[in-house]
C-alpha cells in the first residue's frame, strides 16, 4: 500500500517537474551545414514593403541557395527585442537601426564596418559620407524620404484650388479653402508620436538647419538654448497655425485613421515622410496623390522638399554569414530590387540611377529633387535622441492642446527639460 | 511511528513543492537579487559591461519630474480602478446571487470580457472612443486629452477585469449562512442593513483580497495603457512601468531604470502592507 503511495507521489513529481520544464526547450532546427542562412529582424509594417522583401529575398534566394529567416514585429517590439537579442548574444545578421540608436551599437562593438563593401557604388555619391562616424561606416542607408505635403489630388480640385501653395500665406489660404469646401484640411494621427515629429519636419527642421547645422547636437549638449531662438519659436507658432485646420481630435486619431481620411477624401492631406503614399492606397487604391513641399516662409525660394537619409542597414559583427549578408545587400541595392522598392514597394532609396518612378507622386517628389528644389539633411543631426525627443513630443504636445499658451513659454519649458535630461547623463 | 510517519510526509511535500520553487527561485528571485545590483550601476542595457555609480541613480529619480508624474498617474489609476471594480463587480455579484432565468447566460457574459487579451481588448476600445462613442463625449475620444486619458483606461481596463471579481465575490457570497439573513428578515430589516450588518462584514476575507488584488494590480498597470496610448498623449498617461519601460528600452539608462523598479517595489510593499492591515482588521468570523 505505501509502496504504491510513494510511487504516485515520485510519478506526480516528477509530472510536475517535466510540465514546468517542457516550455523551456526551444526548437531544435537542425539545419543542413552547407546552407547559409541569413537572419534579418525588421518592423516593416507596411503590406507592399513586406511583399517587396518576400520577393527580393525569394529572388536572392534562387540566384544564390541562401536561405533567409525573416522575424518581423511591429516597432515598438524591435526595439526591445534587438536590444534583448542582441544583450543575449543572439543579434538578427541583418537589421535595420535609427541614426541615434547607431552609437551605441558602435561603443558596444556590435556591428561590422562596412566602409569597404561593394554596394556603395551602388548609392548615391553623398550617401557613403553623409552616413559615417569617425570616419568609418557601420551603417547602409537605404530609405530616403521626402517630408513634404501628400494630398488627394481630387479633394483639392473639388475645393478649387488650381495650384499648390509656394508660400506660407498662400498655404494658409489653401488651408481655409479646404475648410470652407467641408473637408478636413489636415489629417494628423497624433495618438502615434512620430507623426507628430513627422509633421514638423517638413518646414521646421530646414529653417533651425539652415541657420545652424549643428542645431539639435548643440541643443542636447546645452550650448544653445530653445529660448531666444527667434526662428526656432516663429516655426513653432506656423506649427500650432496650421494645425488650427487639422481634425478636431488629433490625439485620438492614429496613423492609420489619418491616412485612411485622406484615401476617402474625409480630409485633404498628411504631412509626413514619401511612405505616406502608399499607406493612403493601401487604403484606396484608386487615389491620386500628388505633393508640394510645405512651405516655410513667405519668400517662394525657401520652399523646398526637406529630404533625408538616415536610418539603414546594419550587419551584426557577430555574424557567421558576412559574406552573404554584404552580398545580399549589393542585391538589394543593385537595380532590379531597386526598382521594385520604387514601384512596388512606392517608396524612395539612395540608389543611383533608377529610372523614373511609376508613381506620379513619387515622381513628382524626384522632380523636385533634380530641380534642385531640396534640403537636404542627412549629415545633420535631423532627430533628437530618443530621451529628449519625448520631452519634445511632451512639449509639443501641451502647445497643441493649449496646456501651453505660447511659442515662448513651450521653448521655455523645452530648455527645462533639456536641463534635467542632460543633468542625468 | 507517527511521528516518522509525518517526517515521511514533509519530505514528500518538499517534493512536490521544488519544481514549482525552482521555477520561482529562477524567473522572480534571481532577476529581482541581479535587478537589486544593475540599479546601482550605469548600465546602458546593450553593452556587455556596467560600472557601480553607488546610490546616484536613485537620487535621481528622487528629483525627477518625470517620475514623480508618473507615479502620480499610477496612484489615480490604481485608486479609479479599485474603486470603480470592487463597487461594480460587489454589486453584480449581489444581483447575480439569486436564481432566475437567464442568470447562467448573464454570468457567462460578465465574464467573457475578462477572457479576452488585454491588447485586443485595448483595440476595440480604442476603436470605441474615437468612432461610436466619440459623439457622447463631445466629439472626442476620451484618449485624446489629458484629462479624460487616465479615466478612458480605467474604462477598459475594467471592461477587461471585472469577471475576476464577481467570480470571487460570489464565491465569497455563497459562504455566508442563510439563516443570519432568515432572522435578520424575522426582526424586520431592510436590504440597506443587510448588506451594511451582514453581507459586508461577512464578505471582508474576499472584499480584502479582492481590493488589495486590484489595487496592486493598478499601481502596476502597463498593458492596457502600452496598447492604448503609449503613455500618451504627451505623457499624459504614463505609468510607472511605461516610465522604467522607457528608461531600460528606449533611453539607454537600464541602471536608472531599474532603479525605479526598486523604488515602486518599496512603495508597493509599504502600500500593500498598509492595506491588508487595514482591511483585515475588519474581518469577521460568521
Amino acid at each position: 500500500m505505501s509502496t504504491h503511495k510513494n510511487f504516485s507521489r515520485l510519478l506526480t513529481a516528477g509530472m510536475i517537474t517535466a510540465l514546468v520544464t517542457a516550455g523551456s526547450f526551444g526548437g531544435e532546427v537542425f539545419a543542413d551545414s552547407e546552407t547559409k542562412t541569413i537572419k534579418w529582424l525588421h518592423h516593416y509594417g507596411e503590406d507592399a514593403t513586406r511583399k517587396w522583401i518576400e520577393d527580393v529575398t525569394q529572388l536572392y534566394t534562387e540566384q544564390t541557395g541562401v536561405q533567409f529567416d525573416i522575424q518581423a514585429v511591429s516597432y515598438d517590439e524591435y526595439q526591445t527585442l534587438l536590444q534583448a537579442k542582441t544583450v543575449s548574444g543572439d543579434a538578427p545578421d541583418l537589421f535595420d537601426i535609427t541614426a541615434s540608436d547607431l552609437p551605441h551599437y558602435i561603443e558596444n562593438g556590435y556591428v561590422e564596418d562596412l566602409s569597404d563593401a561593394e554596394f556603395w557604388d551602388n548609392l548615391i555619391e553623398s550617401a557613403k559620407e553623409s552616413s559615417e562616424t569617425d570616419g568609418k561606416n557601420y551603417l547602409m542607408p537605404f530609405e530616403s524620404n521626402a517630408s513634404a505635403a501628400y494630398y488627394n489630388v481630387e479633394v483639392f480640385k473639388n475645393a478649387g484650388i488650381e495650384e499648390v501653395p509656394q508660400t506660407y500665406s498662400e498655404f494658409i489660404e489653401v488651408l481655409k479653402k479646404l475648410k470652407d469646401s467641408g473637408v478636413i484640411p489636415i489629417a494628423l494621427g497624433a495618438q502615434e508620436a512620430w507623426t507628430i515629429t513627422n509633421d514638423y519636419r517638413a518646414d521646421m527642421l530646414q529653417r533651425v538647419l539652415a541657420a545652424n547645422p549643428n542645431w539639435m547636437t548643440d541643443l542636447e549638449a546645452r550650448t544653445t538654448r530653445f529660448a531666444q531662438d527667434e526662428v526656432f519659436i516663429e516655426t513653432l507658432e506656423k506649427f500650432k497655425e496650421r494645425h488650427e485646420y487639422s481634425n478636431p481630435d488629433p490625439f485620438g486619431a492614429d496613423w492609420n485613421k489619418a491616412t485612411q481620411m485622406v484615401a476617402t477624401g474625409e480630409a485633404a492631406m498628411v504631412l509626413n515622410g514619401s511612405w505616406a503614399i502608399s499607406a493612403i492606397q493601401e487604403k484606396n487604391p484608386d487615389v491620386e496623390i500628388g505633393c508640394f513641399p510645405v512651405p516655410a516662409t513667405d519668400d517662394p525660394e525657401d520652399t523646398k522638399l526637406t529630404t533625408w537619409s538616415g536610418d539603414g542597414f546594419v550587419v551584426s559583427s557577430s555574424s557567421e554569414v558576412k559574406a552573404e549578408v554584404l552580398d545580399f545587400l549589393k542585391f538589394m541595392t543593385g537595380e532590379e530590387a531597386g526598382s521594385k522598392w520604387l514601384n512596388d514597394a512606392k517608396r524612395l532609396s539612395v540608389i543611383k540611377g533608377l529610372s523614373e518612378a511609376q508613381e506620379p507622386a513619387l515622381g513628382e517628389v524626384s522632380r523636385y529633387m533634380s530641380e534642385g528644389k531640396v534640403f537636404d539633411v542627412s549629415a545633420m543631426q535631423n532627430e533628437f535622441n530618443s530621451e529628449y525627443s519625448d520631452a519634445n513630443i511632451e512639449v509639443l504636445t501641451k502647445y497643441l492642446l493649449g496646456e501651453i499658451d505660447t511659442a515662448e513659454e513651450a521653448a521655455e519649458e523645452l530648455d527645462k527639460k533639456f536641463d534635467e535630461i542632460s543633468s542625468r547623463q | 511511528m507517527q511521528s516518522g510517519k509525518r517526517a515521511k510526509e514533509q519530505i514528500w511535500y518538499m517534493i512536490l513543492l521544488l519544481p514549482g520553487f525552482a521555477i520561482f527561485a529562477f524567473s522572480v528571485i534571481i532577476p529581482f537579487v541581479s535587478g537589486i545590483r544593475v540599479s546601482f550601476t550605469n548600465w546602458d542595457g546593450l553593452g556587455q559591461t556596467m560600472n557601480y555609480v553607488g546610490l546616484k541613480n536613485y537620487l535621481l529619480l528622487f528629483r525627477s519630474e518625470d517620475f514623480w508624474n508618473a507615479t502620480k498617474h499610477s496612484f489615480y489609476f490604481a485608486v479609479l480602478i479599485t474603486a470603480a471594480n470592487n463597487i461594480l463587480s460587489l454589486a453584480v455579484a449581489l444581483g447575480l446571487n439569486r436564481k432566475f432565468r437567464g442568470r447562467g447566460i448573464l454570468r457567462t457574459a460578465f465574464f467573457f470580457p475578462t477572457c479576452l487579451s488585454t491588447v485586443l481588448a485595448a483595440f476595440i476600445w480604442s476603436f470605441l472612443f474615437r468612432e461610436s462613442l466619440a459623439p457622447l463625449f463631445g466629439g472626442i475620444s476620451l484618449l485624446g486629452n489629458y484629462k479624460t486619458v487616465i479615466p478612458g483606461i480605467v474604462i477598459i481596463a475594467l471592461w477587461n477585469g471585472l469577471g475576476i471579481n464577481v467570480v470571487i465575490y460570489l464565491a465569497g457570497l455563497s459562504n455566508i449562512p442563510k439563516e443570519l439573513y432568515e432572522a435578520a428578515k424575522v426582526d424586520g430589516v431592510n436590504a440597506w442593513q443587510n448588506l451594511k450588518s451582514i453581507t459586508i462584514p461577512l464578505l471582508m476575507p474576499s472584499i480584502t483580497v479582492c481590493v488589495t488584488m486590484t489595487l496592486i494590480g493598478g499601481l502596476k498597470e502597463f498593458a492596457t495603457t502600452m496598447a492604448t496610448t503609449g503613455g500618451g498623449p504627451g505623457k499624459g498617461s504614463e505609468m510607472v512601468s511605461i516610465y522604467i519601460y522607457k528608461n531600460l528600452y528606449s533611453y539607454y539608462q537600464a541602471g536608472y531604470g531599474q532603479a525605479v523598479a526598486i523604488a515602486f517595489v518599496l512603495i508597493l510593499i509599504v502600500c500593500g502592507g498598509i492595506l491588508s492591515k487595514i482591511l483585515r482588521s475588519r474581518e469577521v468570523e460568521a
